[in-house]
């Protein structure tokens, strides 16, 4: 039998604990979101099983310093002499197709579609890859700064996200050779990401040429299971 | 403990932000919807069996068997399509504002489940995806609740859940820049107009001036950080108002629709009732002008359901307050000089006030358009109707073929003073029926 006075405590026992949990919950997302600290170490086992499984989120829009360059990946199917001519290092220099280009063009002319995803999707896997350079290890925080553990935890993750970074950029290569091409006359592709650089400041307005850099990332077989994905690409020059 | 009293009696005494969280609806279903069609072609190439996202499992955030099983929902092309459907069918929920709770849930499991197969999301897709879990406990639109009940209090925490994951957004965006080289020396605007993934023509241009580069970049970076003490000041709706011109412009000149849709959402989120409950006033205020004189006065048949429907139409369109609505059938009301009763009965009829010239039927039905700039749109295709001779003939099928059922509650001067036809001694007594011919109204 409950009385009403025992009701009352029942309610506000629930608001209370409702109030606290979504505290709680804030609490630990405010710890999260910033850059890894004291404070997130301590409370790692928290954060990775809760926070980061089920609210991951980052709101590091643009910064701490936003992308002037533009990347793109780029494609080119190859032939079964090619393929055998590219093991001993003789990459085609034509024929390649930059799959991330068509994307921002086409989203110029036309911002409402999935083109600046789909785009978005590209530069995010490309900067893991770069990210996941075991060279440029040294120069992050946690290895300059931090102790050993909290460094060989950083170079797991960004190694983990490199790897991912590479099976997806392969797989959107072998997506587009199977929607543009029959699999048979290009059982492998080479892929390599292409990197335009901004200008600087000084130079804006003149009409200078930008600074560019291929990185290949090697000569893969194209994986004819791979659904095709319907998207705009545009075959560059030598 | 004032600070806490206060705190707690506006968790607890009534549901905040209802106009806001229904607009914020709107938009945040708008944006779902948007990219449930736009990523449909995309649908199996990247989240399908075969796709991009192929080998991925659901086990470690759900456990074995849940996780098998939500597997099994991408085994197919039609698994995965089902999903975008039921994305889609949940948007429309939260548009319509209807089965909410159906809806929230549709939408958000989708939307989840293709989060978690394959991060192809944005930050509008994080957003998205918190504000409908923090929804489920909010009430649903046009939802009642007892103040002071626990369905009250559920209400506001949901409320304070995605007030603050908004805070949260805002301030690290801001903080993460802070440190920035390219934003601390006012250059990152220019910078990151370079990428074109993120730029427009118009952008490209707009970087190049000096001033516009640096106040941007600046005010890029101290509006957010003051973001979480300023929605807790009393400039709170300027803030708001000035964060909603920026995503408006970054929508314009950066492509990102979507994003700018849901942070203008969240905006309008923020907004307190009684601030909206003021705009209203004030717009209607400033619609009508101080004091309205009606331009023209619209005679329609009072006994007749489909006029009234159409009288109330009109009256909400008449933003102006330039319509006056009368039913002939009310005594009060006499017939205007120059017209007979019989021209009313057949049809509605428009006087114009100033000028005294009548019009009626079909030409009744483009004056109002004329008259109220809500229905300007529809001008040309009354004008094609009527050249057509077509508009004269659906508006006499329609009049002649109108229910009319005499009601009182129209009449001004009590039930006895109503009549249909000058049949003064059938008064409310019953229904009439309408005579072939259409004299009846």
């Amino acid at each position: 039998m409950t009385t009403p006075s025992m009701r009352n405590w029942a309610v506000n026992g629930l608001r209370v604990a409702l109030l606290a949990a979504v505290i709680a919950h804030f609490a630990l997302t405010s710890v999260y979101v910033v850059y890894t600290n004291p404070l997130s170490r301590i409370l790692a086992p928290v954060l990775d099983s809760y926070t980061d499984k089920y609210f991951g989120q980052g709101w590091m829009l643009f910064a701490p310093n936003p992308l002037a360059e533009n990347l793109s990946l780029m494609v080119r199917p190859l032939t079964g002499a090619e393929a055998a001519a590219a093991k001993t290092g003789s990459i085609p220099t034509s024929g390649w197709y930059d799959l991330t280009r068509g994307l921002w063009e086409r989203r110029q002319r036309m911002p409402f579609s999935s083109d600046e995803a789909l785009g978005h999707f590209h530069v995010v896997m490309i900067q893991n890859y770069f990210d996941g350079d075991p060279a440029g290890f040294s120069s992050y925080y946690a290895c300059r700064e931090d102790t050993p553990a909290a460094c060989d935890k950083m170079k797991a993750a960004l190694i983990r996200d490199r790897e991912r970074a590479v099976l997806t950029l392969w797989r959107l290569g072998s997506g587009f050779v199977n929607s543009r091409f029959s699999t048979s006359a290009y059982p492998a592709m080479a892929l390599k990401i292409h990197e335009e650089f901004a200008a600087p400041w000084r130079d804006r307005g003149t009409g200078r040429r930008r600074t560019s850099r291929d990185i290949l990332m090697g000569v893969y077989a194209t994986d004819a299971a791979r659904a095709p994905i319907p998207a705009p690409a545009v075959r560059v020059g030598p | 403990m004032t600070a806490v009293r206060a705190g707690w009696h506006w968790l607890a005494d009534r549901p905040h932000q209802r106009t806001g969280l229904r607009v914020m609806q709107v938009l945040l279903g708008g944006v779902l919807l948007f990219k449930t069609v736009v990523y449909w072609p995309l649908a199996e190439g990247l989240w399908g069996s075969n796709g991009v996202a192929a080998g991925q499992t659901f086990v470690p955030l759900f456990g074995v068997r849940a996780g098998r099983v939500l597997d099994l929902v991408f085994t197919t092309g039609a698994g995965t399509h089902a999903v975008f459907v039921a994305i889609g069918l949940g948007a429309v929920g939260l548009i319509l504002g209807r089965r909410f709770y159906l809806s929230l849930c549709l939408a958000l499991v989708g939307f989840s489940l293709l989060y978690w197969r394959l991060p192809f999301g944005q930050g509008d897709d994080d957003l998205n995806r918190f504000a409908l879990a923090y929804l489920l406990l909010t009430l649903p639109p046009r939802a009642e609740a007892r103040p002071g009940s626990l369905r009250v209090w559920a209400h506001n925490i949901g409320v304070l859940a995605i007030a603050a994951q908004v805070a949260i957004l805002y301030f690290i965006a801001g903080f993460g820049k802070a440190y920035g080289e390219e934003w601390q020396h006012g250059t990152a605007l220019y910078y990151g107009a370079q990428s074109y993934l993120f730029s427009s023509p118009q952008l490209h241009r707009l970087v190049l001036i000096p001033w516009v580069t640096a106040l941007g970049t600046y005010i890029s970076v101290i509006y957010p950080i003051l973001f979480p003490a300023a929605i807790l000041s009393p400039l709170r709706v300027p803030w708001l108002i000035w964060g909603m011109i920026f995503h408006f412009m970054t929508a314009v000149l950066m492509g990102l629709w979507a994003f700018g849709a849901t942070m203008i959402g969240m905006d309008l989120f923020l907004i307190a009732d009684r601030e909206y409950a003021a705009f209203g006033r004030w717009a209607r205020a400033w619609l009508r002008g101080p004091a309205p004189v009606p331009a023209a006065r619209l005679y329609i048949d009072g006994f007749c359901p489909t006029c009234r429907a159409t009288a109330r139409a009109l009256a909400t369109l008449d933003w102006q307050a330039r319509l006056e609505i009368v039913s002939f059938r009310d005594p009060g009301n006499p017939v205007p000089a120059g017209v007979a009763l019989a021209q009313l009965e057949r049809e509605m009829t428009l006087v114009d006030l100033r000028r005294g010239a009548t019009v009626g039927g079909f030409a009744a039905v483009r004056a109002l358009a004329r008259l109220l700039p809500p229905m300007w749109p529809l001008r040309p295709v009354f004008a094609l109707t009527a050249w057509c001779g077509w508009g004269d003939r659906a508006y006499r099928y329609l009049a002649e073929h109108r229910r009319i059922i005499p009601d009182s509650r129209i009449c001004h001067l009590g039930a006895r003073s109503c009549s249909v036809h000058g049949d003064f001694d059938a008064g409310v007594s019953g229904a009439l029926p309408a005579p072939p011919g259409g004299t009846a109204g």
